[in-house]
């Protein structure tokens, strides 16, 4: 399958909320609550954010601790650990490092894992009002109801993107950049409605697309060759 | 330029068939293959390169009398002779004296270039920073998810480069991949934020751990 980059219109207010709390002065809320149904391509987004900033991407699990949560972070940063490093010892080299960063994200995602943890949403909060830097929390819809619980925590984020389902507009760039045989409009609204707007099974079908199309040297596929 | 007659020549032309023969002679050392001279001829022909068998015959006589080749097996009864390398004295091709008083290395004559801080921003730090992102996923992936995170920004990265760069951290044992097509990876080894630079000898240097991986060519 060809895979080409397919801007989508999701990923416009995420670049726009991190650069809206960047903007703000120290001390002002610079959080940004990323959340959506499953498969809108929020990873894939916050990976790319990340990507072009200094800081650190972490996937929370569910087995996470302060401890572990802390030594996970200080790895992503390249802060280095001894063995006997206490929490509180780690954490101030995280500050320390994070102090020399330029344009700095921290970037958790799968947040909803741990987004009931009051210790470890207190931590998150407090490595923001310490050191100011943007952090991006990611996971489901649930997450946003869940922070609700914290009332200090939810007053912290300055910016909420929600993703959405794709449109087909979205889907015609998706379609244009990851097959090489053509889709016709009425198959794609079919695939659009097949998949819920969810970029992740709409991708599945356009897959099968592809195929359909090489295997039987169709040059745009359309309904009837699909079955549909 | 041409060269003066009789100087003593210590930069090779890196396009030269010589040249060519050197990097084949050393890529059949990483293979731990040996070689005969019809096999070196027909792969530089392959590659469209210009050479003589009678000027690729005198550098192996050159580089045999030199001790960086040794003779595995004598040519007879229609059989040709076999070579193997002994001596990798570089990625730079030994040099033939015009005195035929033996070989100079130009490699032994060159600065070493020791690179062990990488640049910041470069294609392959947004590589390795990608690569990172699946590694705390613990997830499979293939070239085409890195491209998806790494394509758009100022810096524009190919999917070429990012094909050799993750066959040489998998080389490294930083990164597993299977047998599929196109290959998946997952990452074995993450050592930290500086990307593991590809040195000139082919081995791997990681700044995080201050390490150098040696790289093995598969047979």
């Amino acid at each position: 399958m060809t895979e080409k980059i397919c801007p989508i219109k999701n990923w416009v207010p995420l670049d726009r909320a991190f650069h809206a709390v960047s903007a703000l002065p120290q001390g002002s809320p610079r959080m940004i609550l990323v959340h959506g149904s499953p498969g809108l391509g929020k990873t894939t987004a916050v990976g790319r954010l990340h990507l072009r900033h200094q800081g650190a991407y972490a996937y929370a699990s569910t087995t996470w601790t302060k401890k572990s949560f802390l030594v996970k972070l200080a790895g992503r940063l390249g802060v280095t650990l001894r063995r006997k490093d206490t929490a509180d010892a780690v954490l101030d080299a995280i500050f320390e490092k994070i102090e020399t960063l330029q344009d700095g994200l921290i970037v958790i995602d799968e947040f909803d894992r741990i987004s009931r943890s009051a210790g470890l949403v207190e931590l998150v909060r407090e490595i923001h009002d310490v050191s100011g830097i943007p952090i991006a929390v990611v996971g489901m819809d649930t997450i946003a109801k869940d922070l609700e619980a914290f009332p200090q925590f939810d007053q912290r984020i300055g910016e909420r993107v929600e993703f959405k389902q794709v449109d087909i507009e979205d889907a015609r760039s998706i379609a244009t950049a990851r097959c090489s045989v053509g889709v016709t409009d009425d198959l794609l609204a079919a695939l659009l409605d097949r998949s819920g707007g969810v970029i992740r099974l709409l991708v599945t079908e356009l897959a099968q697309v592809q195929a359909t199309g090489l295997r039987d040297a169709i040059e745009t596929v359309g309904l009837a060759d699909m079955g549909i | 330029m041409p060269r003066t007659e009789g100087a003593i020549v210590t930069r090779p032309y890196l396009s030269s068939a010589r040249a060519y023969a050197w990097a084949r002679m050393r890529r059949m050392h990483k293979l731990d293959r040996d070689f005969s001279i019809t096999e070196i001829v027909e792969h530089l022909e392959r590659r469209g390169v210009e050479c003589e068998r009678s000027n690729t015959r005198v550098y192996v006589k050159a580089l045999l009398m030199a001790g960086v080749l040794e003779t595995v097996a004598n040519g007879r009864n229609g059989k040709p002779g076999r070579f193997r390398l002994v001596r990798d004295l570089g990625t730079l091709p030994p040099v033939e004296r015009e005195d035929g008083n033996g070989i100079t290395d130009p490699n032994a004559l060159r600065k070493p270039r020791v690179c062990t801080t990488p640049m910041p921003g470069t294609g392959r730090a947004l590589i390795w920073k990608a690569v990172r992102v699946f590694g705390q996923r613990r997830a499979v992936f293939t070239a085409n998810d890195v491209h998806l995170l790494v394509d758009g920004g100022d810096r524009p990265v190919s999917l070429n480069a990012i094909h050799r760069y993750l066959r040489t951290l998998t080389l490294s044992g930083h990164l597993s991949t299977n047998g599929r097509k196109p290959p998946e990876f997952r990452v074995l080894h993450d050592s930290g934020p500086l990307n593991p630079i590809l040195r000139d000898d082919g081995d791997v240097y990681d700044p995080n751990e201050q390490v150098v991986y040696p790289c093995e060519v598969p047979a």
